[in-house]
Parts: structure tokens; C-alpha cells; sequence
């Protein structure tokens, strides 16, 4: 016996052995390899290579939607731009004036801009830029514009059909894009007049982006951007190989070290909530033109809303979901000049939250834990985009504190199309924000029920509409910030937590890159929704540590 | 060793190689049986409190408290894996019914019914074969809208067509046996011949067939979860435990797939091996393999 297991070893040892080396050989090469020429010694850095996502939509066409959620600072330049206080500078204008009444906006180009190819930026640009888009109408709604006219060769001026406060977010948004080039495959070969000029793009795989050198900003310490399109996993894994200077990563690596990289959690708007329709079963409407089922009999119960408002802990679900890089949300613009900090609640109240919904008649009668009125249990469905595993987490983790409550609530991972039927007649886990305080206008007016997919509550008060629209009508931004606060809570009623709640803001979800030691990526604006290019609104500030 | 034989041969009329064969058969048959009755009973008695969210217990490694270890949001890995097993099996056995039922009915009526109906099932296997399984199936689950039903409907859709066959084939050798030209020419009806001739010596086939298909609608039902058709991503079912387990690999959190895995291979190993010894003890013209 003995010996013929001597025989077998001697047959298949050296088989073993040869697949270990191997095994060793192959783990090794996944290591750092020296070919790689990035090693911090190398002197004068001025490459990046990143991996912050997979950037799969909107690609550098303003039509396409590429600026509605900060894209276009590395590609292209507006007329306007965001500042670090969310206060709004010239970027392409020199200067820009309002008229009182808020109908005349005016601005003046400044005249040493060009696009990459050399062209130089003229007012025509910008003319038919606006109304390229305005015609189009879908990425960006300028249907509020009456008439853009040009006076001289530098002077643009937009008259508006009623005074929008908001128009100054869009004019930071909107990327000019050159009159005499742009055409239908403009995401092919786009050319704007931004810091960097793209000069490969390969869907899906990645982008090379190279100093424009006809910029007329200051010049950025990175000449040349690798963007590899990896998906969260990979771009992990590309970072722990050595291969990336910055990497996005969800929450749940954010526990893993990774030699040579610091872990930066940046501030966020970018929100997660639930939104709970606000009337009962039964009738119809519209989401993004389908006719669609509106109204759930047990959502549109306040109580219900303020139990789960009340008794759900933010901070419980920021912890289990996303390792703490988070923080509380209670409306869809925390942190802005235009949040309501009054409406900053104290949750986690589970007593509370039960006594609230037995005042309002839910009782659990037949002790099966869940809440009933009149015969109604108190019991409903979530939706939640089920690619997106960090919303199906929250999605969890809010069924799971809903119960302690005598809630149920089943959650459903479905597509976006599903979810763009179900979404009026059901909760959904939802997100957004940005650095303009639109989308609570987009979010919360009853003028926008059936449009798109806005006011998904169907949510309808009649004194926040009067502060929404008189936030949009304000002629300044002072003005419009206090109507915004108002729409929140105006000491007796409004859509925060204070009072109708139609949508549980839970989270402000922490964008978190590991980025070398070496990069410093400077003093860094909020970011919005989606991840992917929030980082490159300061690109120009950018250095390397010494 | 010879004296041993020289015993079994008083007990059995077969060689004594043949008797540890047998032996050798009922071990793997109960060593299987149990390990998925092992399975199931678990799966009942785990707690569901085991699946709640649970922030102290996150990322742990296989311990004795945590058999399996547990996910990015502290549920515990032995139970997740347990219960989605079981609906694993859930969904096998249903599938598995539905497919053998078809195939039964529609092997038996094309044998026995005349040349023009066998003509068209036949067609309808080989449109069934001629397409991918996996593509066929993603198809037909999202024609019906997903869920554990579209999951059923399109594994039992696509699985029923080589057992139909051997099915088909059986029925049209045993049609030309003798006693069933003796069976009719007492005039018999058509029935009367398909239940009491045929189904009974068509019946172990059909058994084994059954059995053997099963690793198969479990494996399917795996890889379709896997590919996030039809359940929500929380459902615990192996396909998107193993799904969601990908996206941690990097992170070197390996027990989150390696369990599940090896489970899920055990448990199709199983089945296959239950069928196959069972196709060994049935099956006549094998018994001297």
C-alpha cells in the first residue's frame, strides 16, 4: 500500500509541482509589473490613467444629455460655472446681466476661446448650441425661452417667456458645441472648447483625452487622461494591480487598503430616498408619455409616511449599506444655500413612529406583527433598478427597519422600464441632485404630474406650488433660495420631513476614489449624481505632491 | 477475500463482483438522498432572522458561528445558501414535472397515433433541440414576465424534448412487440393498450430519464438567476448569490462563491447520480456493465 502510494506521488508529483510554479508564475504577473512606467519616481508626472466608471451615456453631446449632471468641465465650456459655494461665475461669458424683472438675461463672450481644432468660439456657437437644444427639447427643457438673439459679435441675449430662476444652472451646464461641425455623429469626434480635447474613444473600452492646447484657461498639470471603462470590480482590481492613479469605488471596498493610494470620500448631493405615491389607488396617468396606474392605498397615508420618516434610522442604512460613507439626507438638496436646515429631523424614533400610527387607527390586530386599518394591512411594494446594487441594499435594508415598525414592505428588483410603469402605483427607491435646486420644482409641483417621469407622488400642495413657482419666477438667486426653503417648510406645511413627506429622503451617498499619493486633486466642487466625471470640475487645479 | 465471495454467492445468484456493485449503488443513492434531504430540512429550519441586515456581523470569514462566513451586509452566507438550494430544488422538481409529464404525452401520442401526428411532434422536438437552451429559455422568460414562473415555464418549455424522444422511440419498439399485435387483434382500444402495455414497461425510462434531467433544470435555474432574469437580486437563490458574489471577488472575500458553488455542483451530482445508478439497477441489458 505504502508503496504504491510512493508510485503515485512519484507519477503525479512532479505534476503538482509544476502546476504550482505555474500558479506561482501567473499570480505574480498579476502584481505590479516594472513595464508599467509609473512609478512615482519617474519626476514629471503628467499622465493619469482612471478608472472612475464606465461613462456609457451621453457621451460629449449636449443632445445626448452630456452636462446634466456635471460632465462637460474637462470637454467643453459654458457660458456659465458653478463655483465651490454653489454661487455661479463666467466661464465662456466675460460678463452676464439679468434684467430686474428676470425676463432679459445678457452676456458677453469673451473672445479668446477656441475649439480644439482651432476654431475660434463665435457668438454663432453659442446661438446655435441653444437653439439646437431648445428645439430638441429632451436633454435640457429651455422651452421657457422665447427668443435668443446676437447683437454685435460678442453679445447674446435671452428673452424668456416668464422668468426662471433656475436658468442659471442650465447655462452652466450646456457645453458649446461648434456650429460647422456638429452633426449626428458628433459623439464620434467631439470637439469642444474645454481644457482637453478627446482623441480616442472606444465605447466601452476607453477614452484618451489630451491637452487642448488652444484652452484659454489655465494650464493643467495633466496633459494626458486615460480613462479606462471598467466596471466597479475590474477598476478595483486594475487599482490593486498598480495600473491606475485614480479609481472609483463603491462603499463596500471601501475597507480594502490599497499601497500608494489614499482613499478620499468626497461630499456628495447625489440622494437616495423612497418615494411614496400620495394618492389612493385607482386612477391613471402618465409616466414619459405611457399611461401608467397612479395612487397607492397605503402610501398615500401620512402616517404611514411620517412612521417611516420617523422611525427609519438614516444612519442605521448609511452604516449597513454603505460602510458609513454617507450622510443623512432629508431632502434632495442637504447641504446647498437652497436646503431648509430647519427641516433636519431627529429619526430612529421607532416608538414614536408606532405610537403615530396607532393614533392613526393601524393597529395590528391579528399580532402578526404587521399594522392593519380598516381591514387594510399595512403592506406595499418597492421598486428599485436591480443592476444597481448599492439602491437593491438600501432597498433591503429599509424593509428590514420597516418591520420593527409593523410595516411591510416587499421589495421588487425590476428594470427601469418596469419601473417606469410601476413607479406612480408603487414606492420606488430613488435618486438624484444636483447643484441647482430645479429638481425640486421637478420633483414636488403638481404642474408637472405626467410629464416625463417628474412628481412620480403625484405630491399636490397648493402653497408649495405658490412657493415653487415664485422660487422659478425670483429674478434673483437670493430671492429664489428663500422660496425654496419656504416650498420645504414654511413654518406650517411644505413637502419636508416636517410635514407631507411624499418622498423619504434617506442618504447622501459619499463618492469614494482611491487616488495616488502623488495626485493632489485639489479643493473639490459637491458632487452630483453620478459618479463618473464629478471629480474634473477643478482638473485645472490639480498637482503633484512633492 | 474468496471466502467472503463464496458467502454472497449462497445469498445472491449474481457473481460476487456484481453484489458489490449493487452495494456499491445503494450507498450512492442513500449518500445522495440524504445529502439533499439534509439540505431541505435545513433550509426549513434556519431561521429567516439569519437573512436580516445585520451591520455587526459584516464580511466575516467561515467561523463555527458562521459556517459559510457572511455578505458585504452581514447575512449569514450557510443560510442564504441553504435556502436558495432549496428553491432551487423548488423549481427543479416542478420543472422537472411539467417537462416529464410533456414528454410522456407527447412521446406516447407520436408512437402510437398514427404517422401524420408523429410527423408533427417530431417536427416539434427537433424545433425545440434546434435551439440554444439558454437563449431559448432567457426568450421565453421574458415573454412571460419573469419571476419564479417565468423561471418554471421556460426551463420546463426546453427540457422536455430529448426525454420525448426516447420516450417516443420506446413506445414504437414496444408497438411491434407481439402481445400487443395479440392485445388489439382482440380489439383492444388505443387507450386501453397505451395504459396497460405500454406506460408500465415505459415507465423506469421514464423515471431515470426524469432524474437525469434534473442536474440539468438545476443548473439552468442557476445560471438564468445568475444572468438576473426573472427574481429581484435578494431573493436567496444560488444563481444570484453566486451573481453577486462576482463583484466581491476582487475584494479576496472567495467564501462568498467558493460554498454556494461547491453546493450547488453537489447537490446536480446528486441528482445525476441517483439517476444514473438507478438506470444501472433498472436497466436490464446494463446490469452486466
Amino acid at each position: 500500500m505504502n508503496k504504491s502510494k510512493n508510485l503515485l506521488w512519484n507519477r503525479i508529483g512532479p505534476l503538482l509541482m509544476s502546476m504550482l510554479l505555474l500558479l506561482v508564475f501567473i499570480l505574480s504577473g498579476c502584481s505590479p509589473s516594472p513595464t508599467i512606467s509609473k512609478s512615482p519616481e519617474e519626476g514629471k508626472k503628467d499622465e493619469l490613467v482612471l478608472a472612475v466608471g464606465m461613462a456609457d451615456y451621453g457621451m460629449f453631446d449636449p443632445k445626448k444629455t452630456w452636462g446634466a449632471i456635471g460632465q462637460i468641465r474637462l470637454t467643453h465650456s459654458s457660458l456659465l460655472k458653478p463655483t465651490k459655494d454653489l454661487t455661479f461665475v463666467g466661464d465662456l461669458a466675460k460678463s452676464f446681466e439679468t434684467s430686474k424683472d428676470g425676463y432679459t438675461w445678457t452676456f458677453k463672450i469673451r473672445n479668446d476661446a477656441k475649439f480644439s481644432n482651432g476654431d475660434p468660439v463665435t457668438i454663432e456657437d453659442v446661438l446655435f448650441t441653444y437653439e439646437m437644444l431648445k428645439e430638441d427639447g429632451i436633454a435640457f427643457d429651455l422651452s421657457f425661452v422665447d427668443k435668443i438673439e446676437i447683437t454685435g459679435n460678442d453679445t447674446i441675449i435671452f428673452t424668456l417667456k416668464e422668468p426662471r430662476s433656475t436658468f442659471i444652472s442650465q447655462l452652466s451646464e450646456i457645453g458649446i458645441v461648434p456650429k460647422h461641425i456638429y452633426g449626428d455623429n458628433y459623439s464620434g469626434n467631439p470637439i469642444g472648447s474645454g481644457p482637453y480635447q478627446v482623441t480616442q474613444y472606444n465605447d466601452g473600452e476607453q477614452i484618451i483625452m489630451d491637452y487642448n492646447p488652444y484652452w484659454y484657461g489655465d494650464e493643467p498639470q495633466f496633459k494626458k487622461l486615460t480613462f479606462l471603462l471598467l466596471k466597479e470590480d475590474a477598476a478595483f482590481a486594475a487599482a490593486k494591480a498598480g495600473q491606475v492613479d485614480i479609481c472609483y469605488i463603491p462603499p463596500k471596498f471601501a475597507g480594502q487598503t490599497i499601497p500608494g493610494m489614499t482613499l478620499h470620500v468626497l461630499e456628495s448631493v447625489d440622494s437616495r430616498g423612497i418615494t411614496l405615491p400620495v394618492l389612493p389607488s385607482g386612477r391613471t396617468g402618465n409616466i414619459n408619455s405611457n399611461e401608467v396606474q397612479v395612487g397607492n392605498d397605503i402610501t398615500s397615508h401620512l402616517a404611514i409616511r411620517q412612521a417611516l420618516n420617523i422611525g427609519l434610522s438614516r444612519q442605521g442604512i448609511i452604516d449597513v449599506t454603505m460602510d458609513g460613507y454617507g450622510k443623512a439626507a432629508y431632502s434632495i438638496v442637504d447641504g446647498t444655500p437652497w436646503f431648509n436646515e430647519k427641516t433636519v429631523i431627529e429619526d430612529g424614533r421607532i416608538e414614536e413612529a408606532k405610537q403615530l400610527l396607532a393614533d392613526a387607527g393601524w393597529v395590528d390586530t391579528n399580532t402578526d406583527g404587521i399594522v392593519e386599518k380598516d381591514g387594510l394591512k399595512a403592506e406595499f411594494d418597492l421598486y428599485f433598478p436591480s443592476n444597481d446594487q448599492l439602491r437593491g441594499d438600501i432597498a433591503l435594508a429599509v424593509a428590514d427597519q420597516a418591520l420593527g415598525l409593523g410595516i411591510k414592505i416587499n421589495i421588487m428588483g425590476a428594470t427601469w422600464d418596469e419601473i417606469f410603469v410601476q413607479g406612480k402605483a408603487n414606492a420606488c427607491l430613488w435618486g438624484g441632485g444636483r447643484l441647482h435646486p430645479h429638481q425640486l420644482y421637478t420633483m414636488y409641483s403638481s404642474k408637472v404630474h405626467n410629464k416625463g417621469y417628474n412628481n412620480m407622488t403625484h405630491y399636490a400642495n397648493p402653497v408649495v406650488d405658490d412657493y415653487l413657482e415664485k422660487a422659478m419666477y425670483a429674478a434673483t438667486q437670493e430671492e429664489a433660495n428663500k422660496y425654496w426653503k419656504l416650498a420645504q417648510w414654511d413654518g406650517k406645511t411644505g413637502f419636508s420631513p416636517l410635514a407631507d413627506v411624499p418622498i423619504v429622503w434617506l442618504a447622501r451617498v459619499g463618492h469614494l476614489y482611491l487616488v495616488n499619493n502623488k495626485v493632489n486633486i485639489g479643493n473639490q466642487l459637491m458632487h452630483t449624481h453620478g459618479y463618473e466625471f464629478g471629480l474634473f470640475g477643478n482638473i485645472t487645479e490639480w498637482s503633484i505632491n512633492q | 477475500m474468496l471466502e467472503q465471495l463464496g458467502r454472497k454467492e449462497d445469498v445472491l445468484p449474481y457473481t460476487g463482483k456484481a453484489g458489490n456493485v449493487r452495494k456499491k449503488i445503494i450507498w450512492m443513492i442513500s449518500f445522495s438522498v440524504c445529502l439533499i434531504g439534509f439540505i431541505v430540512i435545513l433550509s426549513f429550519i434556519l431561521s429567516n432572522d439569519n437573512l436580516r441586515v445585520n451591520n455587526a456581523s459584516k464580511n466575516l470569514m467561515p467561523s463555527f458561528k458562521y459556517l459559510f462566513g457572511t455578505d458585504w451586509l452581514g447575512r449569514d452566507m450557510f443560510t442564504r445558501t441553504m435556502k436558495g438550494l432549496r428553491l432551487s430544488l423548488a423549481v427543479g422538481v416542478f420543472a422537472t414535472v411539467i417537462s416529464v409529464t410533456v414528454a410522456t404525452l407527447l412521446g406516447t401520442v407520436a408512437a402510437i397515433f398514427g404517422k401524420k401526428i408523429d410527423e408533427i411532434i417530431s417536427w416539434f422536438i427537433e424545433l425545440f433541440i434546434g435551439m440554444p437552451h439558454l437563449i431559448f429559455m432567457i426568450l421565453i422568460c421574458y415573454i412571460v414576465g419573469g419571476g419564479i414562473q417565468g423561471i418554471v415555464i421556460s426551463v420546463a418549455m426546453t427540457h422536455w424534448t430529448s426525454l420525448a424522444r426516447v420516450v417516443r422511440a420506446e413506445v414504437l419498439q414496444i408497438k411491434s412487440a407481439e402481445y400487443i399485435q395479440i392485445s388489439q387483434s382482440y380489439g383492444k382500444s388505443v387507450w386501453y393498450i397505451a395504459r396497460k402495455h405500454v406506460m408500465p414497461s415505459v415507465f423506469p425510462q421514464i423515471m431515470i430519464g426524469s432524474f437525469l434531467m434534473f442536474p440539468h433544470v438545476i443548473l439552468h435555474e442557476a445560471s438564468l438567476t445568475f444572468l438576473g432574469f426573472g427574481l429581484s437580486p435578494q431573493t436567496p437563490a444560488v444563481g444570484i448569490i453566486l451573481s453577486e458574489a462576482m463583484s466581491h471577488l476582487s475584494t479576496g472575500q472567495w467564501w462568498l462563491i467558493l460554498f454556494p458553488g461547491i453546493l450547488l455542483i453537489l447537490v446536480a451530482k446528486s441528482f445525476d447520480n441517483i439517476g444514473e445508478q438507478l438506470r444501472i439497477l433498472l436497466d436490464p441489458t446494463s446490469s452486466n456493465e
